[in-house]
């Protein structure tokens, strides 16, 4: 197995595009914390001029922890995408190209090589969340050093700058698992097609859609919202919350873990049964 | 004396395939036996790749049974499929990988050591030594089709499956794979499926053969004796188009007529009965101008499809 991960991850980062996620994503965050030294303190004084009424406020509110917060927030719509521009076209592109035709003529079970499939990507979504984390949080401190954070989550919440860093890297491992998820789904997917542009889109029309389910308040999608797996993909942001309960951030990771594995069962299962005609 | 039974390599029974509202196979029954260079034969469409592929696993069955090396295909999938090498359709590769690296990851596929002199070699014996270190978008498609021929040999195996090896390839290009497929069989002891649209390919390479059609079987053999019995055909020109076929067809003989003048007659016959034809033909009066007998895998195929 260890020989076929190899194998996988050897193809992903020998492929240009699979820097193309990277790139994107170290661009986009240079930018938002070159938008945040411009404008920083001007955009702070107006989401808090209501607050200034009432408190007084004093010290590095401009912080790298209120950098990495927004940028983790700016940024929660773009890196699924950024992902499943490579994850979705682990097994189409293999049908796309033809190479289906050598690689499953061996003598390597399709259980095994979809296995395979799942743990690069994986490993390949660890690495993206790696360098989002070092960029977004290491350059953040760096640039704009610590203080306390300031965030508005259903009430307005101020952590001490030693009651931070402990949120964050909890934030980015849960970031992990939600991106994990995305990309078992593209996985899932991508293993029905034979092209690789097709479970791009339908990967992404699925978050979007549910995403919108999600976030509509109305008593006729309340019912379903449980079951849909984006209602559990920003649970992080609870970690941000003044009394945090931890049993229900770690449940939440708990369900979507259970979707990777359904999803991964399902690719299995019907990847086995798959006549490969291309 | 000692008689040396054959042993079957690869037994196909009553195996039927659809796909979609198409019967791409259709109750097929073949048997290759060890040291076989065995040629599989028919048009388009006639159900040939499907059979590739089901051999391969990569196809399901929807009937039928398929045992390669005495064992079930379903139930011994991994240990058939690192025991053969298979070049089906057309020659896909990594494109952004290099040619070594590509086999190098395919020796890695099949479970067995990546040995540079191994790869190497391989490149050597389907002269793309020189290129090894190319990237394979940079490859004509006879490259392509040359490093397609090496992949399936890189483990060893006793069973290959080529499928139209040669398309795409030059004459001289042609000429190398024949002479690599013939020594691989005679030197090697390796058994050959040698699926093929150049049915040239087959009668020069190939000791048994079958041509299928929409998936049925049409005929299994030895090439020699499938060409001594069924091959021949011969074209008759004469002048009395009409009063040809109705004697010909009334002393119980198949005929066709061909030509651009219509003007000709094609009778399946093999070469002892040729005279007799004549005769019959002379007899009634008709003026045979010219007489043709053809022998080919070619003509023998196309008769039968």
């Amino acid at each position: 197995m260890l020989r076929l991960i190899q194998i996988e991850l050897y193809k992903i980062f020998k492929q240009k595009r699979s820097y193309i996620g990277f790139a994107a994503l170290i661009v986009i965050i240079l930018i938002s914390q070159l938008a945040m030294i411009w404008e920083g303190e001007e955009m702070h004084g107006f989401i808090t001029s209501n607050l200034s009424d009432a408190f007084f406020m004093q010290g590095n509110l401009v912080n790298g922890y209120l950098v990495t917060y927004l940028v983790l927030n700016f940024l929660w719509v773009h890196v699924p995408l950024l992902i499943v521009l490579v994850t979705a076209d682990l097994i189409s592109g293999e049908a796309q190209s033809g190479t289906f035709r050598i690689v499953l003529t061996r003598p390597v079970s399709r259980a095994r090589f979809i296995t395979a499939k799942y743990i690069s990507a994986m490993v390949y979504t660890f690495v993206f969340m790696v360098i989002f984390s070092v960029l977004s949080l290491g350059a953040g401190l760096w640039i704009f050093g610590k203080g306390d954070l300031m965030v508005i989550f259903g009430t307005v919440n101020i952590f001490s700058e030693n009651d931070v860093l402990w949120r964050f890297l909890l934030a980015f491992g849960y970031g992990f698992i939600s991106m994990c998820t995305v990309a078992a789904l593209s996985l899932l997917l991508s293993s029905l097609s034979n092209n690789s542009l097709a479970p791009i889109l339908s990967t992404m029309a699925i978050i979007i859609v549910f995403t919108f389910i999600s976030t509509l308040n109305l008593g006729i999608f309340g019912k379903i919202k449980p079951f849909l797996l984006t209602t559990y993909l920003d649970s992080w942001q609870m970690l941000f919350s003044y009394d945090v309960n931890l049993g229900d951030v770690f449940i939440d990771a708990f369900i979507l873990c259970a979707h990777i594995f359904i999803f991964y069962g399902l690719t299995i299962f019907l990847f086995r049964k798959k006549d490969i005609l291309t | 004396m000692i008689l040396m039974q054959k042993k079957p390599v690869v037994e196909i029974k009553g195996v039927s395939k659809k796909l979609g509202s198409i019967q791409a196979v259709d109750k097929l029954d073949m048997c290759v036996y060890e040291n076989d260079i065995y040629g599989f034969l028919g048009p388009n469409g006639s159900g040939k790749s499907t059979t590739i592929r089901m051999m391969l696993a990569l196809l399901s069955r929807d009937s039928g049974s398929i045992n390669i090396f005495g064992k079930p295909l379903d139930k011994n999938r991994d240990q058939i499929l690192g025991n053969m090498g298979a070049f089906i359709e057309k020659p896909d590769f990594y494109e952004y990988l290099t040619a070594y690296k590509n086999l190098e990851l395919l020796c890695k596929y099949s479970g067995v050591p990546a040995i540079p002199d191994k790869i190497n070699a391989t490149l050597e014996s389907v002269g793309l030594l020189d290129r090894a270190n190319s990237k394979v978008k940079t490859f004509s498609k006879g490259m392509k089709q040359r490093l397609g021929i090496g992949q399936t040999l890189l483990h060893d195996p006793d069973l290959l499956i080529l499928d139209e090896p040669t398309s795409g390839l030059d004459p001289s290009g042609v000429k190398d794979i024949r002479d690599l497929i013939r020594s691989l069989n005679r030197d090697k002891g390796k058994t050959i499926i040698l699926s093929s649209h150049q049915l040239q390919d087959i009668e020069m390479t190939a000791n048994r053969m079958c041509i299928i059609n929409k998936g049925k079987l049409i005929v299994e053999g030895d090439v020699g004796e499938l060409l001594m019995k069924h091959s021949y055909f011969t074209v008759f020109e004469v002048d009395q188009i009409d009063s040809s076929v109705e004697v010909l067809e009334s002393s119980g003989f198949e005929i066709e007529i061909i030509g651009n003048d219509r003007n000709q007659i094609k009778v399946v016959c093999k070469r002892e009965i040729v005279p007799e034809i004549n005769k019959i033909l002379v007899n009634n009066n008709i003026a045979v101008k010219s007489i043709g007998t053809k022998q080919n895998l070619e003509d023998y195929f196309l008769t039968l499809t």
